[in-house]
């Protein structure tokens, strides 16, 4: 049973149990997140099969009880920021119930259910609600059902990114013993300048060496710290020498990993998903993982060796002053916790808003032309407009709060510097420290500042590499097509009989577009798809093959469901020819192979000849060499779909499926198609759709669809004398087609 | 310029009139860039109206002179890494020229040409060869026609971005003075820390003065802080204002751009335009060039300090400089190029991505899925390899001028300690001299890495000046006649016009259209009806001829004005992202919900949205993906209606719809055409039925015109396109079944 039901706090329930019927079940429970008067306040809406309850939350008064007979309908508003449930009574005032417009795709959802109650239709809503906030936190997420970059799990994905170093073990560790000797290499010259300060320079026994002694000491000291800086400069060059190679391998593994993926996805994914936020896991996201895994995880690594380094050799020299300098970082840790929950917000903000400017150009260039028609030139720039200075108002007031934030860890810091100074200066006048030391002590914490610096941004990195990283890892964990099932049936020679057993679907489970589809189409078959816009013809050959799976019942090719074939067969073995043909970008030849790679030149012209394609290519400059632009730009539609033509008679299928693929050519070239299409068709089993009747006079039998369900089917002959469904079609279909021949 | 006629060098010039007669013009003269062995090596092929010389650039002889008339056939084919073209002669064998891959486009269209010599056609070549190889640097463009990244004139675009500071002139102000107060306190502490050695640490006395000395240090400190953050305000504010002036001038200009604009580049170049590049500069504008600035200053500040304190120390300390200034020439040139090359990978690999993935239907219908996978590991493995090696190049290039650079640290340590054992320096004097050292490499290695960024910075300037700097379509007369009613008289005056210029697609065209009048456009696919359709927009101006509205020449009237009169409905619909009231309003901002209501009640389309849940708030998905074909459709008719245009164009406006709801679009469109002129292109003829005249269109031109009956009689193009049309739709009243296959 689908049900609406959000959770309700303990004490509303049991009011809503006083005045529900107790043999009422709840539909539908949702709440209204504003009053009457647009105030914030929640209502609660309550529908069994029977009724619709509003209950507010406080109070026990103020329940309006509307029993379905009393309702005239229900239907949605929307406001400024939000909108209303409109329920219209027959004898009463109508109730409204307000809602913000993080809830109007769910009041749209009950309105339905209400209205399906109501008129004892089906109660069929989608329980599936676009995410638009994080489950956990609450906050806008960057895109819809997407992950919240402030809730990731970062041990279990940093966990996850690592496995990809596990097939270079040996070079990550290679890199690691780099970056311990290089990190060593780094830490000791301060010691080497504090004997050069103690012992040759202002020695505090001064006179017990001679200068000479003191110079020639002076000369082998620099000369070791020359050695230590030649050693850490090729550690560091081995180490960038490593990074590159590793972090370009890693990335192009999660990227070819990724786009297999993706390819082997069902068009389910796909339908929900903007193509721009999918190539963008590809590139960007990708690229962010890159940059973790260069510049993140090794310096991760070298910088907290330095600091550990550091701080020990800091405690061996002085631990009283270590501690005294060490007294800033607790104030940095609450202050970087503090302003990093702001920070992420401000992040966050700022993202959506890009989002949003992004979405908007990219939608008004791909519709240039309509805005062009339209003139509504200026209507777009001030829409980007106000976005544009809403992005960059976010931006700067980010961008503002980064720096103030970098600006006070640096002086908390430097703070550290006026201490050592201060109190080792203490020390140094009361002589129990050496002035040397009191310098080495000064270098080191100049060395610690460039990694703690780091750590601070650490934050940053993790969280946009992360993000990153989770958002293809959900591409990676949602479930491929069956290609691989290895119970899968092979059937590499089918005969192409097809069987519809009771077949229900919808895109979306609440919205059924096929009902109990019966159907037998023999081997060799041509059945034409007939009946209006929207009626489910071409979800029908989707199922077929199986861009998409049934909800209830089956499809059977050669007395085998599809989902049991191996779905690589299914498709080798299923042709299609669209409306608006996709071609590739490149060569004529490569897109008429496109369905079997290793076919010879000759099969490929005759593909082409079938098609009725190879006279206008033999016209182009190339011939068939003629590169063709993205998407087939350069080529008419005509052009377009006789190519796709040959491109589906070479790929030689046993089931050819033809989804209007002549409605948007001209005459003459439409005849040219048909040719082809009766000369393909006939020794395969077709299904074809044609909002043109006269496409289907190849047809064996017809079924005529309506509302989802078959109502007709039989041959032409026997649906004309049955004067039903289609005759209608047909006859409409006439009048218009015969005006011209009327007016002769 | 003529992309087909190449400048000769003087020593084949001679040869070429050596071999030439003299009242013959040259067509075509161009150079290969492969001889025939496959070498390098130059080759000339010129093309008269009677011959086609092949001269080679080097020796005297190997001239080939093959008449016009002689050749049988010119062919073109693709090799590995360039291609060759294949000139058959009637007799004898035939001639080959080879050439690489980048100009294979050039030589593809001298082919055609002189395939066209040898039918005795008019010779035509396009006007404009799209360019995949830098002119300057002769490396892959990584888009066509687009700009190399490795020739960014820097200079120049850096004085253009400046530009942009104008209107913030005192805030830019404020932002330098700043810089410069913060310099010279960041140039404070290791004179204080200088003193403290010298005075207090060394003599291990003076406990007040280290009080006083190290509050001088949080004093600077403290000022260090509040300049910091004062400049990180103000500039992240005028990096985020200028960023955006740019991004809504670039958008603004982008979408005055002519249509002919977007055809050329792919929608995914331009919005990263608007995005990528313009954030680029962004960070440009708020982290390099402030940090640019105090840098410079910083640098300068200190060497000058250092001069001032011990010149001859400085003089060690400048030692390198020479030797770095020496590898990075060297190291940079290499890193530019693999840049580019990377650059190009890039883009070969995203645009693979997004084809195979807005194609992911065919792909699957296909099940190519693994080859598509083949082919991107490939692309992947390329651009892995050039990412290696660029990360490397940069990682040799920073550890190398790392390490030259902090060579001046040992000099100073041994000859400063030198100078202090002479007592000619203190150890104060010497910490501080180090200090100022560390402090002067900071900057500079800064510089290194700045150059990089600056390139990629840049980079995306001259990309979106590109765009500012075309022309936009508003081009039109200061003085450009309003049109606030129009009566809707279209005239076509000899109008020709091709994409190509070349390449003409409508050849003189002359038609006349009253007011109200409904025009049938018929003709084959290909035939330039969708182009007339075009011009009439004016997404294209003509190149010759002209074409009047009420009596004026339409490259005189007001662009929005034209615009607003003129109303479409395409084959396929594009609704934007929103609700329905909001598409079908789209033509005219702030329609009432009345008018919209009875906008979509005239387009039939009242039923289905009151049919939602969500009625005319229905959201339509992006490009209207969440309704049919034929919902998309009325939506489209219904904007129409509202738009209420006096010419309306109608471009195959029901050939996507079934029967029953193309029944009731035609009544709907009908009532929209009803007092309006109106042009309608349809495959189906029957859509036609109430034109008032047809327009037959034929290799461009016009063929026939009249009404229905008139072009009937004719028994012409006209005819026969009904009779086919007739034999396909009549099957059906025939009678299905196979055996009514036609021949």
């Amino acid at each position: 049973m689908i049900a609406l039901l959000d959770p309700v706090p303990e004490p509303l329930r049991k009011k809503i149990e006083t005045v529900r019927p107790a043999d009422e079940e709840e539909l539908i429970r949702v709440y209204g997140d504003m009053d009457d008067r647009l105030r914030f306040g929640s209502r609660w809406v309550v529908v069994t099969g029977r009724r619709v309850l509003v209950v507010p939350t406080d109070g026990l008064d103020g329940v309006v009880d509307i029993p379905f007979e009393e309702m005239i309908g229900a239907r949605t508003e929307t406001l400024i920021g939000g909108g209303r449930l409109e329920i219209e009574r027959k004898d009463a005032p109508t109730v409204s119930v307000a809602y913000s417009n993080s809830e109007a795709a769910k009041f749209s959802e009950v309105t339905r259910g209400i209205e399906q109650l109501r008129k004892t239709e089906p109660f069929l809503v989608n329980i599936y609600r676009d995410k638009t906030r994080c489950d956990r936190c609450n906050r806008l997420l960057p895109e819809k059902n997407g992950r919240c970059p402030a809730c990731v799990r970062r041990l279990a994905t940093l966990k996850r990114i690592s496995e990809y170093l596990g097939p270079y073990k040996g070079r990550a560790i290679l890199l690691a013993v780099i970056s311990v000797l290089t990190t060593l290499a780094e830490l000791l010259p301060p010691l080497l300048t504090l004997r050069i300060v103690d012992d040759a320079l202002a020695p505090t026994d001064a006179g017990a060496r001679d200068t000479a002694a003191r110079l020639s000491l002076l000369g082998w000291l620099v000369l070791g710290l020359f050695g230590l800086h030649f050693l850490s400069a090729f550690g560091a060059w081995a180490r960038g020498w490593i990074v590159s190679w590793l972090a370009a391998r890693v990335t192009a593994d999660i990227r070819s990993q990724l786009y297999r993926q993706l390819e082997l996805l069902s068009l389910q994914f796909y339908d929900n998903r903007q193509i721009g936020s999918i190539m963008s896991r590809v590139t960007r996201d990708a690229g962010m993982l890159q940059d973790f895994l260069v510049d993140g995880l090794p310096y991760f690594f070298v910088n907290s060796l330095l600091i550990v380094g550091i701080i020990g050799f800091l405690l061996t020299m002085s631990w009283s002053l270590t501690l005294f300098v060490l007294v800033p970082v607790p104030i940095l840790i609450a202050w970087g916790a503090f302003f990093w929950k702001r920070m992420r917000r401000y992040f966050n903000k700022w993202w959506v808003y890009w989002a949003l400017l992004t979405a908007g150009v990219n939608e008004a260039i791909t519709g240039i032309r309509v805005v062009k028609a339209c003139a509504q030139e200026h209507r777009e720039i001030e829409e980007f407009e106000r976005r544009n200075r809403a992005t960059q108002a976010v931006g700067v007031d980010t961008d503002r709060h980064w720096s103030l934030f970098h600006g006070t860890v640096a002086f908390v810091t430097g703070i550290g510097v006026i201490i050592v100074w201060l109190l080792g200066g203490f020390q140094v006048i009361d002589g129990s420290l050496t002035l040397g030391t009191l310098l080495a002590f000064y270098s080191y914490i100049w060395l610690i500042y460039g990694p703690l610096q780091w750590f601070g941004q650490l934050n940053t990195w993790m969280t946009r590499a992360f993000a990153g990283a989770e958002r293809i890892f959900e591409v990676l964990d949602t479930a491929p097509e069956a290609y691989e099932d290895p119970n899968a049936t092979p059937m590499p020679d089918m005969k192409g009989r097809i069987t519809f057993r009771k077949v229900s679907f919808g895109y979306d489970k609440s919205k059924p577009v096929l009902h109990d589809l019966d159907l037998d189409v023999q081997a060799g078959e041509m059945v034409g798809l007939v009946g209006k816009s929207g009626v489910g013809k071409t979800t029908t050959v989707n199922l077929v093959s199986r861009f998409y799976d049934v909800d209830h019942g089956s499809i059977e090719i050669d007395g085998v469901d599809i989902r049991k074939i191996k779905l690589e067969d299914l498709r080798r073995q299923i042709g299609i020819v669209l409306q608006e043909p996709f071609l590739f970008s490149g060569t004529i030849a490569e897109n008429i192979r496109y369905g079997r790679p290793g076919a010879t030149f000759e099969e490929v012209v005759a593909a082409a000849r079938a098609a009725n394609a190879h006279t206008f290519i033999l016209l182009k400059p190339d011939g068939y060499d003629t590169h063709i632009g993205e998407r087939g730009s350069g080529l008419s539609g005509g052009e377009k779909q006789r190519l796709s033509l040959a491109r589906v008679i070479l790929h030689n299928p046993k089931i050819l499926i033809l989804d209007e693929a002549t409605s948007s050519v001209d005459v003459q070239t439409e005849k040219q198609i048909q040719e082809a299409i009766g000369r393909v068709a006939s020794e395969r089993t077709t299904v074809a759709i044609a909002h043109r009747l006269s496409t289907l006079r190849n047809a064996h039998r017809l079924v005529v669809l309506e509302g989802g369900r078959i109502v007709e089917i039989g041959t032409h002959q026997e649906l004309m004398d049955k004067r039903g469904a289609f005759y209608n079609l047909v006859q409409l279909q006439q009048e218009v087609a015969s005006i011209i021949e009327v007016k002769e | 310029m003529n992309p087909f006629i190449e400048t000769l060098p003087e020593k084949i010039a001679g040869k070429l009139r050596h071999a030439k007669p003299e009242d013959e013009t040259v067509r075509i003269q161009v150079l290969t860039d492969m001889n025939m062995e496959r070498r390098f090596g130059e080759h000339w092929v010129v093309v008269t109206d009677r011959r086609v010389l092949l001269i080679p650039d080097d020796g005297d002889d190997g001239t080939v002179d093959i008449p016009v008339d002689e050749i049988a056939e010119v062919k073109v084919e693709p090799l590995v890494g360039g291609g060759r073209m294949e000139l058959e002669r009637k007799i004898g064998e035939s001639a080959n020229i080879r050439y690489s891959g980048s100009l294979a486009g050039k030589f593809s269209e001298v082919a055609a040409g002189i395939r066209q010599l040898t039918k005795g056609e008019e010779l035509t070549l396009p006007s404009h060869i799209e360019k995949t190889r830098c002119d300057r640097c002769h490396r892959l463009l990584p888009e066509k026609d687009g700009l190399c990244p490795a020739c960014v004139r820097k200079g120049a675009t850096f004085l253009r971005i400046l530009t942009y500071l104008k209107p913030y002139r005192s805030r830019v102000a404020a932002m330098v003075a700043l810089v410069v107060i913060g310099t010279v306190i960041n140039l404070l502490p290791p004179l204080i820390v200088q003193h403290i050695i010298d005075d207090v640490l060394t003599p291990q006395d003076n406990i007040s003065l280290l009080f006083w000395f190290t509050g001088g240090l949080l004093a600077a400190q403290l000022a260090i802080w509040g300049i910091r953050v004062g400049r990180g305000w103000i500039t992240v504010w005028i990096g985020g204002q200028v960023a955006a002036d740019i991004r809504s001038q670039l958008y603004h200009h982008m979408l005055f751009m002519p249509v002919r604009f977007f055809d050329k580049h792919k929608v995914g170049t331009l919005i990263s335009r608007i995005t990528n590049d313009t954030e680029r500069l962004e960070g440009f504008m708020m982290f390099a060039m402030p940090h640019l600035f105090t840098d410079g200053l910083l640098v300068v500040g200190i060497l000058c300090l250092l001069l001032v304190k011990s010149w001859t120390l400085t003089l060690f300390v400048l030692l390198p400089i020479p030797f770095i200034v020496l590898a990075s020439f060297f190291i940079w040139k290499r890193l530019r190029r693999s840049w580019g090359r990377w650059l190009a990978k890039w883009a070969r690999l995203s645009s693979h991505l997004n084809e195979s993935i807005s194609g992911i239907r065919v792909v699957k219908a296909f099940a190519q899925e693994k080859r598509e996978g083949l082919r991107f590991d490939r692309r992947n493995q390329e651009l892995r390899d050039a990412s290696i090696y660029v990360d490397r190049m940069w990682y040799i290039f920073f550890t190398a001028t790392n390490f030259l650079m902090s060579f001046g640290v040992f000099f100073v340590w041994y000859f400063g300690g030198r100078q202090i054992l002479g007592t000619e320096l203190t150890l104060g004097g010497l910490m501080a001299f180090i200090s100022y050292l560390w402090m002067l490499y900071d900057p500079l290695q800064w510089l290194g890495e700045l150059n990089m960024f600056l390139s990629r910075a840049f980079a995306g300037a001259e990309r979106i000046f590109e765009v500012l700097d075309k022309e936009p379509e508003r081009a039109e007369a200061m003085d450009a006649l309003p049109m606030p009613d129009m009566v809707g008289h279209v005239a076509f005056r000899d109008v020709s016009f091709g994409y190509d210029r070349a390449r003409p697609v409508l050849k003189d065209i002359s038609l006349d259209v009253r007011p109200g009048e409904m025009i049938g456009l018929v003709g084959r696919s290909g035939v330039g009806k969708s182009t007339l359709i075009n011009l009439i927009c004016r997404f294209y101006d003509p190149d010759r001829g002209g074409i009047e509205i009420d009596g004026h020449d339409m490259r005189n009237i007001r662009l929005a004005d034209l615009r607003r009169h003129i109303g479409m409905v395409h084959q396929e619909s594009f609704l934007f992202n929103g609700t329905i009231a909001e598409n079908i309003g789209y033509g005219k901002p702030g329609a009432e919900m009345d008018e919209i209501i009875r906008s979509a009640m005239a387009a039939e389309a009242h039923d289905f949205i009151v049919g939602r849940a969500d009625g005319y708030n229905t959201m339509v998905g992006e490009r209207g993906n969440k309704l049919s074909g034929g919902e998309k459709q009325r939506i489209a008719i219904a904007r129409a209606i509202l738009h209420d245009p006096r010419i309306l164009i109608l471009d195959e406006a029901t050939s996507s719809l079934d029967t029953q709801t193309g029944k009731k679009i035609q009544e709907a469109i009908a009532r929209l055409v009803k007092g309006r002129t109106t042009f309608a292109i349809a495959h189906r003829l029957s859509t036609l039925r109430s034109a008032d005249r047809l327009v037959v269109l034929d290799d461009g031109k016009i063929a026939e015109v009249g009404s229905h009956e008139e072009v009937m009689e004719k028994k012409g193009i006209f005819y026969n396109l009904v009779k086919t049309q007739q034999e396909t739709t009549a099957v059906i009243g025939v009678g299905g079944g196979k055996d009514a296959v036609p021949a």
